[in-house]
């Protein structure tokens, strides 16, 4: 094998070479496609070799380089500075380790741990850190022989197997009488095969395979090993495996006579009898596979027979790749269900009769299920982006001389996939800004009697039908003022602009705005954040700086949660039906109209709690409460905060599916969508937050007046 | 108004249009654009909107806005009768199409017109501004003016389409 | 006779791990060092019983390969065998469609390689 290891470490230099120089032309034109599949295909390359040689730490090292560049040639990720550092210290790496692919030497394993976790930031992998040396989850899977500890494994068993080839099947080179061959070369068995009758000699063509099989298998192996001897027909081919576990019954007369009677006479397989016959003999029959009607009857009968316990015999979880557009309209066939369901539980409500009352309330409980379900499959807890991050931190610390603790809050707070993936990047840029020009160093911070260590958090919280994720530290801030000044010296706005202070901070995501003067000026905050900025805005989100000198920065970023159907509490305020998400709600309190009325500082005692309350109907315009009613306060969580709202009356809990209610609205966004009621009508989705900051504006001017 | 004449020397192309009523006046457009005609059902009120923002409804569940038409074109609020009726119209905007409501206060007919008689609107005939009105037909003494829905429903600024200088025109 | 087997991988070690084990089992085996001169080779040679290859090549890759192989009227019904590291579905169906007959997913042992050479090629 010495000879061949040569042939790999030769071949893998030239591979390497031809990387070099690919990846120094992409660093000149980082956008030049052909260069980026180059580079995937050198990789692939090098991980198929080293995988092939058994080098399984070299070929799980290019496998994740080689994701990265995968991800970029598919549009999922942008080439940056960043990753092509890290590829051409991975490539320094490599050239060293295809001579010692154990990594027997400390500094090469010490490098190699410390650029797969770079990697891994990339390409959004969680790392267990400090555990890296077992490699427990390998992308690469080493074949073992598949001895198998299952107890059913050497029993013996009788197999039904129904074969029905696509009439194609010849013309990707299968052939079929192989597959049968390999079946009965499993066990004893007998072979039935039949032909499809030929109506129309115009459509029949000579190569199409008009056979199919019924055979018998007598075997110890497993039903997943007569499955895997399809394994590559069963994507356009029928095929039904029935089991007969604990015994052999081709060696049973009486089988022989009813495969006689049913499968020789009829040329149609009749299980039904086979399995009384095998019932009539004391066991069960299994049938998982099954795409015809007989043998899905089957199935049920035998799952219910047995309790289902015995169809739980296969407990691998395992996962499968779905096309996003069958998951789309699965959501949306969700969403119509729900909806459709709403409007069953208000007809129930109407004609009450018991029975239809179980019905529905069980149709309510699986819709909700369904939906849980359906909507889950997309959904991540933003934690599996967090923990990515604490790496980042810990090493950036280390390089720049500062002592930074890093926080996260919120971590199960669930978003969809997608919005996770394009949200990783911003994100990095922006914690690499927070930690690189934010934070200061210890020194510093004590001259300015803050703590040693610098805090930067990551906070994520749900808002009606919004995420927000928060980017904050306690740094040095920026100087609203320098903003300013410089947006006055890029011609973005004029002397004498009255604008607030959020508006000041919005033009650093101006293009062009950073300069190297800025960066001093105002910690760096500039750099590349218009690009951070349309990639939120891409996601249909939003960004926002606050911030204050020597206190810190935040920086908020809103996302729409992909839920398109919330849990929501129905409420009526003048008429109008609105829906607050339950996700916000900690409580409900009746209150006197009065007590509101005549309450200056607009605060409430509740629970011995001061809670502030906004009179929704003044903000909506509408008419005032009235002084000898009762309103119902619901408390919602803005961030850190509560805050009371206060309604008509509540209506229920109702799971609203959110539609958007268009561009015309586009101003009204503290409405986050409409959602349709069981009768038709239409319910306004709130966006509490919003709602907050409409009073805060409210407030704040008729405070200036 | 009738079917033209076929003999008629026709040179543009002969189209569907649908003529309503808002106030006094009668407008027309292409019924191309028309998708639907629906009874007017509950309106659920925005809050905090310009007032030509009537609401949203339930069109077969989607949510579809509700845009008062007769406030558009600077006419006080609309009253609801029994011939009241919401117009369903896609309008293209920037390469992209929405779908709106549009309040009316009847629908008059449908009727087919070669487009060569669209005449071009003189400027004094007319208080509304010219870019909302593709032309006008003349029907022995009165006229109709075709709209260009496009432009008139996908302004979303809060003003209507009367120029403020013709309504102060016509106050005098 | 021993039959001829078509191994089509841009990768010399490859070729060369393949090779050995399948030279072990009495086959010949014929070596293409990309999709171009696989199909080259095909039509040069005169009896190919079953063709193994990569997808990712240069200047022709596997699927294209795979496809100009099966317009080819004699080789319509060969067994063609495609090597891939990616044990996607995707990937897989994809060749499948584009007429391959199965796959092997790299790495694999000698045994894995001969069991799938077995099953498609008698």
């Amino acid at each position: 094998m010495d000879e061949m290891k040569e042939t790999y470490i030769q071949e893998a230099n030239e591979l390497l070479e031809n990387l070099e120089s690919s990846l120094l032309s992409l660093e000149d034109n980082p956008n030049d496609k052909s260069n980026i599949e180059q580079v995937f295909r050198v990789m692939h390359t090098l991980k198929g070799n080293s995988s092939m040689f058994g080098l399984s730490k070299i070929a799980e090292f290019v496998h994740d380089l080689e994701t990265i560049y995968d991800k970029i040639r598919q549009g999922e990720m942008q080439l940056s500075k960043e990753i092509l550092n890290t590829t051409l210290a991975s490539f320094d790496h490599l050239n060293k380790i295809i001579y010692d692919s154990e990594l027997e030497d400390q500094s090469n394993k010490d490098n190699h741990f410390k650029l797969i976790a770079e990697i891994h930031v990339f390409i959004g992998k969680s790392d267990s850190v400090g555990n890296s040396d077992t490699s427990s989850d390998l992308p690469i899977q080493v074949i073992t022989d598949s001895s198998s500890t299952d107890d059913q494994s050497d029993s013996p068993k009788t197999f039904h197997i129904y074969f029905e080839p696509n009439p194609n099947i010849f013309l990707d080179g299968s052939n079929p009488l192989y597959l049968i061959a390999e079946l009965a070369a499993m066990g004893k068995s007998i072979v039935v095969p039949h032909f499809k009758s030929v109506t129309n000699l115009d459509t029949y063509s000579p190569t199409d395979c008009i056979t199919y099989w019924d055979v018998y298998l007598e075997s110890t192996c497993l039903k997943t090993d007569v499955l895997d001897v399809f394994v590559f027909v069963e994507g356009n081919s029928i095929i039904e495996i029935t089991e007969i576990p604990f015994i052999n019954l081709i060696s049973n007369n009486a089988f022989n006579e009813v495969v006689i009677a049913s499968t020789f006479k009829d040329l149609k397989t009749d299980i039904t009898s086979i399995r009384l016959l095998a019932e009539s003999l004391g066991t069960k029959v299994i049938s998982e596979k099954s795409q015809s009607k007989l043998s899905k009857a089957l199935a049920a009968e035998a799952a219910s027979e047995s309790g289902g316990s015995s169809v739980s015999k296969e407990k691998v979880v395992s996962s499968i790749r779905v096309a996003s557009d069958k998951l789309d309209e699965l959501m949306n066939l969700v969403s119509e269900l729900v909806t459709t369901q709403a409007s069953l539980t208000l007809y129930n409500e109407k004609n009450e009769t018991p029975e239809l009352e179980v019905i529905t309330e069980n149709i309510e409980k699986l819709s909700r299920r369904l939906r849980d379900i359906a909507f889950g499959m997309t959904l991540v807890p933003i934690n599996n982006m967090f923990s990515r991050f604490q790496r980042l931190v810990r090493d950036m610390s280390e390089t720049l001389g500062k002592e930074i603790q890093f926080v996260t809050e919120g971590g199960e707070t669930e978003l969809d996939k997608s919005i996770i993936e394009t949200l990783t990047d911003p994100l990095m840029h922006i914690i690499r800004n927070s930690l690189d020009h934010g934070l200061e160093k210890a020194e510093d911070r004590m001259l300015l009697d803050k703590p040693r260590k610098g805090t930067v958090k990551l906070k994520a919280f749900y808002s009606g039908i919004s995420v927000y994720v928060q980017i904050i530290d306690d740094g040095k801030g920026i100087d609203v003022e320098a903003v300013r000044a410089k947006a006055i010296s890029k011609g973005f706005i004029n002397e004498g602009d009255v604008l607030s202070d959020k508006e000041i901070f919005d033009y650093i995501f101006y293009p062009g705005f950073s300069t190297a003067a800025v960066v001093t000026d105002i910690s760096g905050r500039g750099v590349g954040m218009d690009v951070v900025k349309r990639n939120i805005t891409d996601l249909k989100g939003a960004i926002v700086v606050e911030s204050t000198v020597n206190v810190g920065t935040t920086l908020s970023i809103k996302l729409p949660l992909s839920l398109s159907i919330i849990d929501g509490l129905l409420v009526d305020i003048e008429g109008v039906n609105y829906i607050i998400p339950l996700s916000v709600v900690n409580k409900c309190y009746e209150v006197d109209n009065t007590e509101m009325l005549n309450n200056f500082n607009k605060l409430l005692i509740l629970d011995e709690k001061q809670v502030p309350f906004i009179d929704i109907r003044k903000e909506f315009g509408y008419s005032k409460l009235d002084s000898t009613a009762k309103s119902q306060l619901i408390v919602v969580s803005d961030g850190d905060h509560e805050v009371g709202i206060t309604v008509d009356y509540i209506v229920g809990e109702y799971q609203a599916v959110v539609k958007p209610i268009g561009k015309y609205y586009k101003n009204q966004d503290f409405i986050s969508g409409a959602t349709i009621l069981g009768d038709g009508s239409i319910a306004l989705v709130m966006d509490t937050h919003k709602i907050v900051e409409l009073y805060t504006d409210h407030v704040k001017l008729e405070n200036k007046q | 108004m009738k079917t033209e004449a076929i003999n008629e020397n026709l040179t543009g192309e002969t189209k569907s249009f649908l003529s309503f009523r808002l106030g006094e006046e009668h407008f027309t457009i292409p019924v191309m654009k028309i998708m639907e005609i629906l009874e007017v059902p509950k309106i659920t009120k925005v809050p905090q909107c310009p007032n030509f923002l009537v609401g949203v409804i339930n069109l077969r569940g989607a949510v579809l806005p509700v845009i008062d038409t007769r406030i558009k074109f600077g006419m006080h609020q609309i009253d609801y009768t029994i011939n009241t009726c919401i117009l369903v119209l896609s309008i293209d905007v920037n390469d992209e199409t929405l779908v709106v409501g549009a309040l009316v206060d009847s629908v008059s007919e449908v009727f087919e017109l070669n487009e060569s008689k669209i005449k071009p609107t003189p400027a004094i005939a007319t208080k509304y501004r010219a870019d909302y009105i593709q032309g006008m037909i003349q029907e022995d003494d009165h006229f109709m003016m075709v709209l260009n829905i496009d432009k008139v429903f996908s302004s979303m600024d809060l003003e209507s389409i009367v120029e403020s200088k013709s309504i102060d025109a016509e106050i005098n | 006779m021993a039959k001829n087997i078509l191994i089509v991988d841009d990768s010399e070690s490859i070729r060369e791990v393949v090779g050995m084990a399948l030279r072990s089992e009495g086959y010949n085996v014929i070596v293409g060092e990309d999709g171009q001169h696989g199909y080259e080779l095909l039509l040069a040679n005169e009896n190919v019983n079953l063709i193994i290859s990569d997808l990712n090549m240069p200047r022709m890759d596997g699927i294209t390969f795979l496809k100009e192989v099966r317009k080819l009227d004699k080789y319509k019904y060969l067994p063609i065998l495609i090597l891939t590291t990616e044990s996607q579905e995707a990937k897989k169906i994809e060749a499948k469609n584009s007429g391959a007959t199965g796959w092997i997913i790299k790495p694999f042992v000698k045994e894995k390689l001969l069991a799938v050479v077995k099953k498609v090629m008698h």
